[in-house]
């Protein structure tokens, strides 16, 4: 560092260090007043039907035998071709982590009516220069259908910092949309255009995301990235 | 001591973590006011963060790292400030014009000339330049805290500071002599 820069970054110092140190009183009590009506988070800690009242634990269990029979009417109908539409690859069906499950889920309508499924390429673990992995998980996976009851693909973030955060991820001409479903960015929509090259992928978040940057990840075990692990259970 | 009152605050004790608020509020309120250079916004983010705080604390896992946690948490809520729709509030200063107080007043434009500059940052640069020459802390510490690679960290901090000493010298005595003349 040269003697100018060194002047200028004291100088910034400075300036800073003049600034107010002591927050004011109403600060504190407002956190304090407001505090019991924050229920906190609890980490690692499943969604679970139990904690769920009586009635809702019996509509969802009729709300589940209803879409079971609509699955089971869809796969005994014989498949039709549409010829206007370009034949939709099954993502699910290709990925390296699929599972039985994944392929019911892909033929559910939730799945076929939110978008294209995720690009192979995207499939799988990435790690993050300043830590962290982020995974994109195919529509089924278990991860997907029981840390946030989804059948459609889902995206996991571990920042390795807090518990994970794990969204549902819909895809649609280059570009994902992430609606994070627990972790510090729950109840956010983040949205990214994907740029894939070889084993770089970078997510330009759009305006109105958490992250507030872009991401910049490697494909887990390739170069520099080393192989990751299994995304965190939930 | 405050590993044991993160732990219990954890759990779920309001009194532990009532004393964790009281010693953060300050530090909190320091990090927001100077990233967005307002006091009664600094003051909501600072509420935000620290209500953010007590709700996700049971999902933090390294309670060592509370501090770096608290404030990653400062600077998301004041991105968060910083975006909404309420305009910033402009900080008018009139210089007084006596010859006998040009150094006082030289100095005070010069104050003001680095505060305008560093409005013009976006709030994502300001806090890397807060958390760097106020907190002191590395770019490696930086990138931890706000979850950015470190190599973005770096270019926020050099296009930050070369974009306030480039406002700084389009200013330089032209400026400070018309306001004080």
């Amino acid at each position: 560092m040269n003697r100018q820069s060194e002047l200028f970054d004291n100088r910034i110092a400075d300036w800073l260090e003049d600034d107010p140190v002591h927050a004011p009183a109403q600060l504190l009590e407002t956190v304090l007043a407001a505090m019991p009506s924050v229920p906190q988070r609890h980490g690692g800690q499943a969604w679970r039907p139990a904690a769920l009242p009586r009635w809702w634990q019996l509509a969802a269990a009729a709300a589940l035998v209803v879409v079971l029979g609509l699955l089971g009417l869809k796969a005994l109908t014989p498949p039709t071709v549409a010829p206007s539409q370009s034949p939709q690859p099954t993502a699910t069906q290709s990925a390296p982590t699929s599972t039985p499950a994944s392929s019911i889920a892909a033929a559910t309508p939730t799945a076929a009516a939110t978008g294209e499924p995720l690009p192979k390429a995207l499939l799988g673990a990435w790690s993050h220069a300043a830590g962290g992995w982020w995974w994109f998980l195919p529509a089924g996976d278990p991860e997907c259908t029981q840390a946030v009851h989804t059948t459609e693909a889902c995206a996991v973030w571990d920042r390795q910092v807090t518990t994970a955060e794990i969204g549902i991820a819909t895809y649609a001409a280059d570009t994902v949309s992430i609606r994070w479903r627990s972790g510090f960015c729950n109840g956010v929509t983040g949205v990214y255009t994907v740029e894939l090259s070889g084993d770089a992928l970078t997510l330009l978040e759009h305006p109105g995301g958490c992250e507030g940057d872009n991401l910049v990840l490697t494909r887990a075990g390739t170069g520099r990235a080393p192989t990751a692990p299994p995304p965190p259970t939930p | 001591m405050q590993v044991e009152l993160i732990e219990r605050a954890k759990r779920g004790d309001r009194d532990a973590f009532a004393s964790l608020a009281a010693a953060s509020a300050d530090r909190c309120y320091a990090l927001a006011y100077r990233i967005l250079r307002d006091p009664h916004r600094a003051q909501d983010a600072a509420q935000q963060a620290l209500l953010g705080a007590w709700r996700d604390l049971p999902t933090l896992r390294d309670v060592e790292r509370f501090d770096a946690w608290l404030h990653r948490l400062v600077v998301n809520a004041c991105y968060v400030e910083a975006r909404s729709e309420r305009r910033w509030v402009a900080k008018v200063r009139v210089l007084r014009a006596e010859p006998e107080t040009v150094d006082i007043a030289r100095g005070v434009a010069a104050r003001d000339e680095l505060e305008s500059a560093f409005r013009q940052l976006s709030p994502e640069h300001r806090a890397v330049v807060v958390l760097h020459h106020h907190l002191g802390y590395q770019l490696t510490e930086i990138a931890e805290t706000l979850g950015i690679p470190a190599g973005t960290a770096r270019s926020r901090l050099h296009h930050a500071v070369k974009q306030l000493r480039a406002v700084l010298d389009s200013n330089e005595s032209g400026t400070v002599g018309e306001q004080i003349s």
